[in-house]
């Protein structure tokens, strides 16, 4: 066998390959070194490449949700606050209907608190149609369409999504398929009122005052009601805290008129009405702190997943690092030390080069 | 009087061109040049050609005609067979390695600037159109995102293409085809085929065992060794040290013929000869070789499938798809185009069902309902002019025309009704539909063997990078093997100037004994000299 | 009287001339072998050289004894002829017979001898050309390094001749 031979170009290119390889591995740190990563190509070391791609995935989506957490949780609180006034005004008017029951009030009196009462329902209707971010809060879906009117009737209504339509819901997403719904109805916190008349044909008529004090009834096309006012039928759809404000209002119109007109059965009947607002009151009162409740609850939850956002971008941070980047401290000393043995490869070629017969002959 | 003149020596004599220390100094100054077998004078058998008998002196008094001793040239067939394989197995795996690197650095997802963000981007926009679906500007950045995310599925598509281009041409045009890596290398093995025939043709008329010979026979081994760096060959030797070529069954070169040249033409070149739509209709690789013999006629049409070996295997079999499991620029391809049709087909079907509503342009606060031609993503169709949804790939997907008009963004239907008795005019804040498209995210693809859209995109990554580290470290592990062949043909044939210099040394200290053998004998002849007088 | 050692005389100049002739003979194989170089026979040539040579020291000396016996001090052959007229002129034939024979013998040899020595002066020149251009081509008179850096070069001896022609 030829092993015992070994030809002067053998002899160099064992010496070429090895100082290339050991310069290929000094090259390879430099580049870690002044990169600060281990892998620049995903050939590098294909696992950990899939893995830095996985990771920078994910946390791109944790970043999302928590940007979505952070605003639902700013407009919930808005929401809040929103139902705080709304109960706070509530209150108030509640107070005055308990003390226009007292039955010591006056004509004069009865007006004064009529007009407050109004005054307390323009501010509600105002509060209902409150926007946030261009988006009409207590719309549901309907976010561009102004929630609450009063028509020229008296009439509040609400156009926006039912509360008994599902599709009233806007939500966002706090984690992978997790959604939260931030929105709630107009109608469940704050209510309608609508009062009309029909005829026997069905046609809807809207009643209004005229300047001389006489009651007039409209279609709504405007044109005026030309029959007897015996073959209307009187209707009322009310619900929720509009509802009661409008009906006391109503009944403290009639105790007026029927003070007015020293009518003391209308009178009973009208007090009569004036308390039975004050459970609609106290009803209306428990729907809008029943939603604050459930919305508190939904904030909490928002809350707490903030955290657990903050705590898994942590560890997939630092997982990312430890994957990615290199320590510098080792790669420092592997650096230093694939240095020495380039140089010192270097050297034995140098020094190999001689050895030969001509050094001796 | 003219010493020279008067040593009656015959004129080749005194030239060391042809004697032992001639092959000294022929061995030197080859040593670096490659191919080059050491050569050796045997010594020992003293065969000088032309010998009168065994007698010694009858030689020495062979006065004119010093004939050539022979030449012995140190070689060995085995090796040299087996060096020239993994020498094709090496050249094969360094185009597919270069090819995979190539690949990998296309695919630059580490930086986060690669398919993958775009991805998430996308969703990302999702989310946020999810939360103000009726805000023109979550609509508008969501359709940038979308703009952003299929122009980089083009552009990796445009650069998947090049790269395969550039290693076997398009398969369309002869431009490209001879632009390309594999044209070069087809070309340098008819060059080198035609070299063998001439080296086959002189060693025919030369005679073994001599120094011309035996530097013929270190070219052929030469010629063989860049032959077999192309394609995967077997040799056969004849007695005269002429060789024949084989490539699979075919016979390249016979003696001093070359019997079997290559030729390489565009697969669309193929198929029209064949009578095969291209590219409908054609499975195989852009650029098709063939086995011609001397006049030009086809011998193999179609030698791709017997090309497997050396640089031009390597090359050849680069880009196509074969099915079986490998990642290539082919396959690659395929599956960035799978992406983009699932990718529309999904978002095409979501933007278009019955039930979902986009926004009227003319009253922004009012639902319209959707239509079948409401695409987010289409692709234009050549030879009509117009958009469509089928044949969508990576490289021609875009987002629609539809999308992209002054009033285009109010086309993204986000509203869905379930049941369409809750219906309503108004709910410009519905986003059901959105939040069926972010479900889309981890939804299960059956196009894309039951994985999401990213899982597939992350795989795939996965794929090429572990194509890559596999053919780099099979790749290291080859090239060490044919180093240390090659070490060993070194230590076989190799000039070792050790063993030139001891031969050398030997003549001088001969020489020097004879120089002394002088001075002992003057005294003797002077004593002579003056006994003459 | 002188008869007989002329005889004698004569009996060694013949041993005499036999060995210079056969001194001729290996000097024209050495030529051969020099022309050939082939330093293996070269050496070998070269002892027996050197024992013929010896062997003919001893005759050259046998032959001064003599002569200083005869006439009182080394001669040379015409003195030979001389002696050999005024004491025993029968002898003068063969010893001019003699004479002519190695006149002849002398150029032979010698021009022997100075081709030898041209060969082999030629012979050396060429092998050390020949290291000469080893050593340029081979080592690159790269520097030598240690820790600290190049440090000087230094020659390589090329002459290996021992300084005796």
């Amino acid at each position: 066998m030829y092993t015992n031979r070994i030809s002067t170009a053998a002899r160099y290119n064992l010496l070429t390959a090895d100082i290339q390889k050991n310069e290929a591995n000094y090259v390879r740190l430099t580049q870690q070194l002044s990169s600060g990563k281990k892998i620049t190509s995903i050939t590098d070391d294909p696992i950990s490449a899939v893995n830095i791609v996985n990771t920078n995935r994910q946390l791109g989506q944790i970043d999302t949700f928590n940007q979505n957490t952070q605003m639902a949780m700013e407009e919930l609180d808005t929401l809040d606050d929103l139902m705080e006034l709304a109960t706070g005004y509530l209150q108030q008017a509640w107070d005055k209907g308990i003390q226009a029951n007292n039955g010591t009030y006056g004509h004069a009196s009865l007006e004064a608190l009529k007009t407050e009462i109004d005054e307390i329902t323009k501010t509600m209707v105002d509060l209902a149609n409150t926007e946030y971010n261009n988006n009409y809060i207590f719309a549901g879906a309907n976010t561009k369409l102004i929630p609450f009117e009063i028509d020229q009737y008296g009439n509040i209504t609400y156009s926006g999504t039912k509360q008994d339509n599902p599709d009233y819901i806007r939500q966002t997403e706090v984690a992978d398929g997790v959604f939260e719904v931030i929105n709630t109805t107009g109608d469940k916190i704050f209510g309608y009122y609508e009062a009309f008349y029909t005829d026997a044909s069905n046609t809807t008529y809207y009643a209004k005052k005229d300047d001389a004090g006489n009651t007039k009834y409209y279609d709504k096309d405007g044109n005026e009601y030309t029959g007897s006012v015996d073959d209307l039928t009187a209707h009322e759809n009310s619900s929720g805290v509009m509802g009661a404000l409008k009906k006391l209002s109503n009944a403290i119109q009639e105790t007026m008129d029927a003070q007015d007109a020293k009518d003391s059965d209308a009178l009973v009947a009208a007090e009569e009405k004036m308390r039975a607002t004050m459970d609609l009151f106290s009803e209306s009162h428990n729907d809008i702190v029943t939603e604050q409740t459930k919305f508190g609850g939904v904030y909490n939850r928002l809350e707490m997943t903030t955290s657990t956002l903050e705590t898994n971008t942590e560890n997939l941070t630092s997982y990312l690092s430890s994957i990615q980047d290199i320590d510098l401290a080792s790669a420092a000393s592997k650096w230093m030390q694939a240095q020495y043995t380039y140089q010192a490869s270097l050297q034995v070629a140098a020094q190999t080069m001689n050895m030969s017969l001509l050094n001796y002959i | 009087m003219n010493l020279l003149s008067s040593l009656n020596i015959s004129a080749g004599a005194l030239s060391v061109n042809e004697k032992a220390i001639s092959v000294v100094s022929h061995n030197v100054s080859n040593m670096n040049t490659e191919g080059y077998h050491k050569q050796r004078v045997n010594l020992q058998a003293r065969n000088i050609a032309g010998q009168i008998g065994d007698n010694p002196y009858n030689q020495v008094r062979a006065n004119g005609g010093v004939k050539i001793a022979n030449v012995m040239r140190y070689n060995d067939d085995y090796l040299n067979n087996y060096y020239r394989e993994q020498l094709s197995q090496k050249c094969m795996l360094e185009q597919q390695l270069g090819n995979l690197d190539e690949l990998a650095g296309i695919f630059d997802d580490l930086e986060g600037t690669g398919i993958d963000s775009a991805l998430s981007k996308f969703y990302e926009a999702l989310n946020n159109l999810q939360e103000y679906p009726a805000s023109s500007t979550a609509r508008t950045n969501f359709i940038e995102t979308a703009k952003t995310l299929t122009g980089l599925m083009n552009e990796k598509s445009v650069q998947l293409s090049k790269l395969t281009g550039e290693a076997v041409g398009d398969g369309s045009s002869e431009e490209s085809l001879e632009n390309s890596k594999i044209f070069v290398q087809y070309r340098e093995l008819n060059n080198a085929l035609d070299e063998l025939a001439a080296v086959n043709k002189a060693l025919q008329t030369t005679q073994t065992g001599t120094l011309t010979a035996n530097n013929l026979l270190d070219r052929r081994d030469l010629i063989l060794h860049d032959i077999s760096q192309f394609v995967d060959i077997t040799v056969k030797e004849n007695e005269n040290g002429t060789v024949s070529v084989y490539t699979g069954d075919q016979a390249l070169v016979k003696g001093s013929v070359v019997t079997g040249k290559l030729d390489i033409e565009t697969a669309k070149h193929y198929c029209d000869d064949h009578g095969i739509i291209y590219p409908d209709n054609w499975t195989g690789e852009n650029a098709v070789i063939s086995i011609v013999d001397a006049d030009g006629g086809k011998i193999v049409d179609n030698a791709n499938s017997i090309i497997t070996g050396g640089a031009l295997g390597g090359l050849i079999h680069s880009a196509t798809d074969y099915n079986n499991g490998t990642t290539n620029a082919g396959t690659v391809q395929n599956s960035l185009n799978k992406i983009a049709s699932t990718l529309a087909k999904v978002f095409n079907d979501l933007n278009t069902r019955e039930n979902s509503y986009c926004i009227d342009p003319t009253n922004t606060n009012h639902l319209k309902a959707t239509n079948d031609n409401n695409w987010i993503f289409a692709c234009y169709d050549a030879s009509t002019g117009t958009e469509t949804t089928s044949g969508i790939t990576a490289a021609n997907i875009k987002v629609s025309d539809n999308l992209l008009t002054n009033d285009g963004i109010w086309n993204l239907s986000c509203a869905y009704f379930d049941d369409p008795s809750h219906y309503d005019i108004n709910a410009v804040g519905n986003a059901q539909n959105v939040v069926a498209m972010l479900e889309t995210r981890n939804a299960k693809q059956a196009d894309l063997n039951g994985q999401s859209i990213e899982e597939y995109y992350t795989s795939l990554l996965g794929k090429i990078a572990s194509a890559g580290d596999s053919a780099r470290s099979l790749y290291e592990t080859q090239t060490d093997v044919v180093d240390s062949l090659e070490n060993q043909l070194d230590s076989a044939y190799g000039v070792d100037l050790n063993e030139e210099l001891v031969d050398l040394v030997k003549y001088q200290t001969a020489y020097a004994a004879a120089a002394r053998v002088f001075s002992t004998v003057n005294s003797c002849l002077d004593t002579l000299i003056s006994l003459g007088r | 009287m002188y008869k007989k050692q002329l005889q004698n005389l004569i009996d060694i100049l013949d041993r005499e001339f036999k060995s210079y002739s056969d001194l001729k003979q290996l000097f024209e194989e050495k030529r051969e072998l020099l022309k050939k170089s082939r330093s293996d026979d070269l050496g070998v040539l070269d002892n027996k050289i050197i024992a013929l040579d010896s062997k003919i020291k001893k005759i050259n000396k046998e032959r001064e004894n003599l002569a200083v016996e005869l006439t009182g001090k080394n001669c040379n052959m015409s003195e030979f002829i001389s002696f050999a007229e005024e004491n025993a002129p029968e002898f003068v034939e063969p010893l001019s017979e003699r004479k002519v024979k190695i006149c002849k013998l002398i150029p032979e040899i010698t021009l022997l001898n100075n081709q030898n020595v041209e060969l082999l002066k030629h012979g050396i020149i060429i092998t050390n050309k020949m290291l000469e251009t080893i050593i340029d081509a081979f080592a690159p008179q790269g520097s030598y390094y240690n820790g600290a850096g190049k440090t000087d070069t230094h020659d390589i001896d090329m002459w290996t001749i021992s300084e005796e022609i």
